[in-house]
């Protein structure tokens, strides 16, 4: 069971200069990361929550999930706010940063995919607003020395059986001090007037007006642009290469060879990719050279003949088929798929001698912050993630080996200064990872 | 040194003449609301207004917008308010959103020149204009109500 812990003492109030002082909620998981050692970990600002309402009515509501157009940057809000009794337009959505606080509950390792955030948050986010209604309504008790049964929540005040209200921002100190209920009373869904009920979306504004920040908008100080150039074939290596045109091209800083192939670096895109263009490489594409589509469908065929594992067998039915009156056999099959999201992969990487920033838009935090830490050499707390939007994911967002990732840091690394390393739609198209291909064979007999 | 004119402001920009207009956009003046997608123009999403046409910019060399009157995404209006914008927003268009800003360069277009479109109008105009959440029946209905919008009094 998750427990909650009011993190708003420790953090918020201590920060105290900070403008957005108020409640602030988190739920920590016992079997992730113990309590000590939640409390013992103390950043300044540590943002280790899902909720602050702040002192000027903000209730910003930090979604552990990446918004790639599924909407989730709404339904995680509207399960908290089904049960915070807020004033919905006053909510506002922070993308998590990486934290055991923030991890899927079903796969233990933070990240988006498989269709189950509503599903998985379900509980966890409609607690978190509701022990915040909780020790709102609790601490306009205390203000007004009256009974908690003669308070309700309702749209962003605790209003009194008198009819004087408070609204959430003037109790948010207060309340930051109240204990956190052990037991929270959840709504019957009867009761929901958000869930259920269509909402519109809370990303829309900032999508219709160019604002939102995707990974490729991200631009910082200092910031160089990179392409990669990358075997041709996975797993090829670079033989030799020639990068003296590549260098002449104006704006071209620097061309490094890194474990992904040769970057170009350079201060704009335009001038990294010409730049790349002029790169003259000899590829060593190793065996896999020798795959080719046809070949591994001729493989997944034979191998769709042969006997299988068993997922499930009821009674005899190798007898039953002897006595069928009809027989129907197909094959089934799909091809590797390029996953093709509108935005062409990229990551922005500034890495310094003891810390690692990156900002990208990935579903898979916990891998991409533990694999760009190997890459970096520094422990994986040293590298914080900033999720922007995606400009779609499809789980090409959401791979083991962080390719995307891993190949900012590596660029990083060898260029020791603050680089957005691109893809190309080319690049983006011929680098995997596809989705697989498969090859089903189907049997069965109809009576 | 290139000269030309985005939402309504003069620029200079010292850039090689064969940059893409979309490059000059978001890398020099900072407006990364036009997308890149492609670089090829098949995709849209890099889609800008060059003297009130709808233009592909990651395809367009600088050197041919000089002098010219540039509109983008963040000039169609300081609030939301463009009859498209509210269009867009009263029908909760986007999703992913990557290809919106480009999507809603070419409607503005379209009604431009076209102020009742059909749906085959509105298909034929908008068809190069690739969404890969799928949003094309929203795209569809925002057009004619921001035809609505604009019939109705709506401005520009």
């Amino acid at each position: 069971m998750s427990k909650i812990i009011n993190l708003s003492r420790r953090d918020f109030l201590k920060a105290g200069g900070i403008a957005c002082a108020g409640l602030v909620l988190g739920f920590y998981l016992p079997h992730q990361r113990s309590l000590t050692q939640a409390m013992a970990a103390e950043p300044l600002f540590d943002p280790n929550a899902f909720l602050r309402i702040g002192a000027d009515g903000t209730v910003t509501m930090i979604v552990n999930k990446s918004e790639m157009g599924q909407g989730v940057y709404t339904s995680l809000p509207m399960l908290i706010a089904e049960e915070l009794e807020c004033d919905w337009s006053k909510v506002r959505v922070e993308a998590a940063p990486v934290d055991p606080v923030y991890v899927n509950l079903q796969t233990g390792i933070q990240m988006t995919g498989g269709s189950m955030s509503v599903k998985v948050e379900w509980e966890r986010m409609r607690k978190v607003g509701a022990a915040a209604r909780e020790m709102l309504i609790s601490a306009a008790a205390e203000t007004w020395k009256v009974e908690r049964s003669s308070l309700r929540a309702e749209n962003g005040k605790v209003i009194h059986s008198s009819g004087k209200a408070l609204t959430y921002a003037q109790l948010a100190e207060t309340a930051a001090r109240m204990p956190v209920p052990e037991k929270v009373p959840l709504k019957d869904p009867s009761a929901f007037t958000i869930i259920g009920k269509p909402r519109r979306r809370l990303d829309t504004p900032m999508k219709v007006n160019g604002r939102g920040l995707f990974g490729y908008d991200v631009t910082r100080p200092g910031m160089l642009t990179a392409l990669v150039a990358r075997p041709p074939v996975f797993g090829g290596k670079v033989k030799s290469f020639e990068a003296s045109k590549a260098k002449a091209i104006p704006d071209v800083r620097e061309v490094v060879q890194v474990e992904s192939g040769i970057a170009v670096v350079a201060d704009n895109f335009w001038a990294a990719k010409r730049g790349r263009d002029a790169l003259q490489i000899v590829w060593d594409n190793g065996p896999p050279a020798a795959l080719s589509t046809q070949a591994l469908r001729e493989q997944f065929a034979a191998m769709a003949q042969s006997p299988g594992m068993t997922a499930r067998k009821d009674g005899d039915p190798e007898k039953a088929f002897a006595s069928v009156s009809k027989r129907v056999s197909a094959e089934y099959e799909v091809p590797y798929l390029a996953h093709a999201a509108m935005e062409p992969l990229n990551c922005f990487v500034d890495l310094r001698p003891d810390s690692c920033e990156i900002w990208t838009g990935t579903q898979f935090q916990t891998v991409d912050r533990d694999n760009a830490a190997k890459v970096a050499g520094l422990n994986p707390e040293k590298v914080s993630i900033h999720t922007t939007l995606l400009g779609g994911g499809f789980g090409r967002r959401a791979n083991p080996h962080s390719d995307f990732v891993v190949m900012g840091v590596e660029v990083a690394r060898a260029v020791k200064k603050p680089v957005k390393v691109v893809w190309t739609r080319e690049d983006d198209i011929k680098g995997g990872s596809y989705r697989p291909m498969w090859y089903s064979s189907l049997n069965a007999g109809l009576d | 040194m290139i000269s030309f004119k985005v939402n309504g402001r003069e620029y200079e920009a010292d850039v090689p003449v064969d940059m893409p207009l979309l490059w000059v956009l978001r890398e020099n003046l900072g407006l990364t609301g036009t997308k890149y997608g492609c670089g090829k123009a098949l995709c849209g999403a890099c889609t800008v207004h060059v003297n009130g046409n709808a233009l592909r910019s990651c395809v367009a060399p600088v050197s041919s917008v000089i002098g010219k009157e540039i509109v983008t995404i963040e000039g169609l209006s300081a609030d939301n308010s463009h009859p498209v914008q509210r269009a867009w927003i009263a029908e909760d268009v986007p999703q992913c959103g990557y290809c919106q800003s480009g999507q809603i360069m070419s409607a503005a277009a379209l009604l431009s020149a076209n102020p009742t479109p059909t749906d085959d109008d509105i298909d034929q105009a908008m068809s190069a204009n690739i969404c890969r959440c799928g949003t094309y029946q929203r795209i569809r209905r925002a057009i004619h109500l921001a035809a609505d919008i604009m019939a109705a009094g709506g401005k520009k």
